[in-house]
């Protein structure tokens, strides 16, 4: 046992220390295919930007439809210059991450109410399987005669995303270790205790593929809010560039939702790493 | 009137009732157990021995007669009973010595007093130097001597080891049960082992209690001693040299009726 205890004290970067030829090998090619992918993909992106912009300037494809990638650029420096670009997105940003706490929040609620009676869950069961499966877009006149203007771009953006991010977490709840809820038994857990040692430390991969679900759909409720409501952010101003006919603005503010989107799951993935690299 | 026993089945009947009818698991269990004592508990898989643990930590209730631990009947978890699983169940999110404050944890304790307490178990079970290891760190043996430190912790009277060796591979086995059963011997706790594992059974335990298969019913008894080596019981892999060894594994052997079917 005390041999065993030892050879595990030692860190497991043996490889390191004893480095054959052939393992340097082994590396050299694992970086170089790391090498390969990357070049492949910048690669994709440059020849789909030079063929959108040589088709459209060719007139292989209508321009005033397509757009294209230096027009876009353009379009970007005359909405910065104009000074209300900045305003627009801070719009935006501001109804996305309010949308994303509170469906966070609502959802991860319903789930742990859920999970602590078991027979609320039995009771809720369909009625959930109905609100999750709506086409909650359907609800955007509903909501917007309801909350008015303002009010209806969150509802409607919750609305989207916290059934999902119940029933993720919820799944996540019961696919808890079962000997684990049995030794916290054993130790004479309450139902709360239970939650607050093993549930959800346990649960902590799920919120987070939960909380990657949220970011898209909280994205997607509040431009779709944005296109019957708003009066600014980046859904309104697809609606309004696009009813002028400006297709170069329209896709600044697809590009920006874009970049949005990345963002949020940089973030999150960042987030991730850190609770996970705590395990190790 | 004498003392009750540590631990006592009276009649203790169970029925698992499920959604395509009711399964007879135990029948008429009866037997008791002394402090201090070291019993297994040997049958077939799905005998139901498994079931007899969790009746005694008061994870379940009989269908019928009573669980009794020092003469009062079970009725829930009680920190007096440690339950160690086949599995080892610590917890990858925390480290060993927050694994072995989980069951404080939960009960309240005055945390200093606990820490105290765990570092000194994890320090005495050779896991010093891993207390801010996580789980994932520690070999298999190693993890399941942390679960022992998490169940001692509690300072439990008696101790329940559902099958808690039957995972690691056999030397580990070997060793730790010799180890593990030499730790309880000597803090003097009541101790029920479940397994399958008979030479497992004949040498840790100081009775062995043979059970039927389904529906599970108390089989036979035996009282397991090692006359030839001396007053002192030997540990569990100098017990599977003696000459008594075989001849005890024989009877438990016949017993077990096993059918390869």
């Amino acid at each position: 046992m005390s041999t065993e205890a030892a050879v595990l004290a030692q860190p497991v970067s043996l490889a390191k220390a004893i480095a054959s030829p052939r393992y340097l090998a082994w590396r050299r090619g694992q970086r170089r295919e790391g090498f390969t992918i990357r070049a492949i993909q910048v690669l994709l992106v440059v020849v789909l930007l030079a063929a959108w912009e040589l088709g459209a300037r060719m007139h292989w494809m209508n321009p005033m439809l397509t757009s294209y990638p230096s027009a876009i650029w353009f379009g970007l420096r005359a909405m910065v210059l104009e000074g209300t670009l900045g305003s627009h997105l801070s719009v935006t940003l501001v109804e996305v991450s309010i949308s994303f706490i509170l469906a966070m929040a609502l959802g991860t609620t319903l789930a742990v109410l859920l999970w602590l009676s078991p027979r609320a869950e039995r009771v809720m069961d369909p009625f959930l399987v109905v609100a999750n499966a709506l086409p909650k877009v359907a609800l955007v006149p509903i909501f917007y005669i309801w909350l008015g203007p303002e009010l209806s771009i969150y509802g409607i953006a919750v609305a989207i995303a916290v059934f999902i991010v119940a029933l993720m977490i919820f799944t996540g709840f019961r696919q808890t270790d079962p000997n684990k809820i049995k030794l916290v038994r054993t130790l004479g857990a309450s139902r709360a205790q239970m939650l607050s040692k093993v549930v959800l430390p346990g649960s902590v991969p799920t919120l987070i593929a939960a909380m990657k679900a949220n970011a898209a759909l909280s994205l997607v409720g509040v431009i779709v809010g944005e296109f019957q409501s708003g009066k600014a952010g980046l859904g309104y101003l697809i609606t309004y560039d696009s009813q002028i006919f400006q297709m170069d603005r329209v896709m600044v503010s697809v590009v920006l939702l874009g970049v949005i989107s990345l963002a949020m799951y940089v973030a999150i993935q960042g987030l991730e790493a850190l609770l996970m690299g705590r395990r190790k | 009137m004498s003392a009750p026993p540590k631990i006592a089945f009276k009649d203790v009947c169970l029925h698992y009732f499920g959604e395509h009818g009711e399964t007879e698991a135990l029948r008429d269990i009866g037997f008791s157990i002394a402090a201090g004592e070291f019993v297994a508990i040997v049958g077939q898989s799905g005998c139901g021995k498994s079931t007899l643990l969790s009746l005694l930590a008061g994870l379940m209730r009989p269908t019928s007669g009573a669980v009794l631990i020092d003469g009062r009947e079970v009725i829930g978890p009680s920190p007096s009973v440690g339950f160690m699983l086949q599995q080892d169940t610590l917890f990858e999110w925390r480290t060993i010595l927050e694994n072995t404050l989980l069951g404080p944890e939960i009960r309240g304790d005055n945390r200093i007093e606990a820490r105290r307490r765990a570092e000194g178990l994890l320090e005495r079970y050779g896991l010093g130097e891993f207390k801010h290891h996580r789980p994932a760190q520690l070999s298999g043996g190693m993890r399941q001597r942390a679960a022992l430190a998490r169940t001692m912790c509690l300072e439990p009277d008696i101790l329940l080891l559902d099958e808690p060796f039957s995972a690691l591979d056999f030397q580990t086995r070997l060793a730790l049960g010799d180890e593990i059963s030499t730790i309880i011997r000597r803090s003097g706790k009541t101790a029920i082992l479940v397994t399958h594992d008979i030479p497992e059974a004949i040498s840790i335990a100081d009775r062995v209690v043979v059970l039927s298969r389904r529906p599970g019913r108390v089989r036979a008894e035996h009282a397991i001693a090692f006359p030839s080596c001396g007053t002192e019981r030997p540990g569990a892999i100098a017990a599977r040299e003696a000459v008594e060894f075989p001849g005890l594994f024989d009877i438990v052997w016949q017993e077990l009726d096993v059918h390869v079917d």
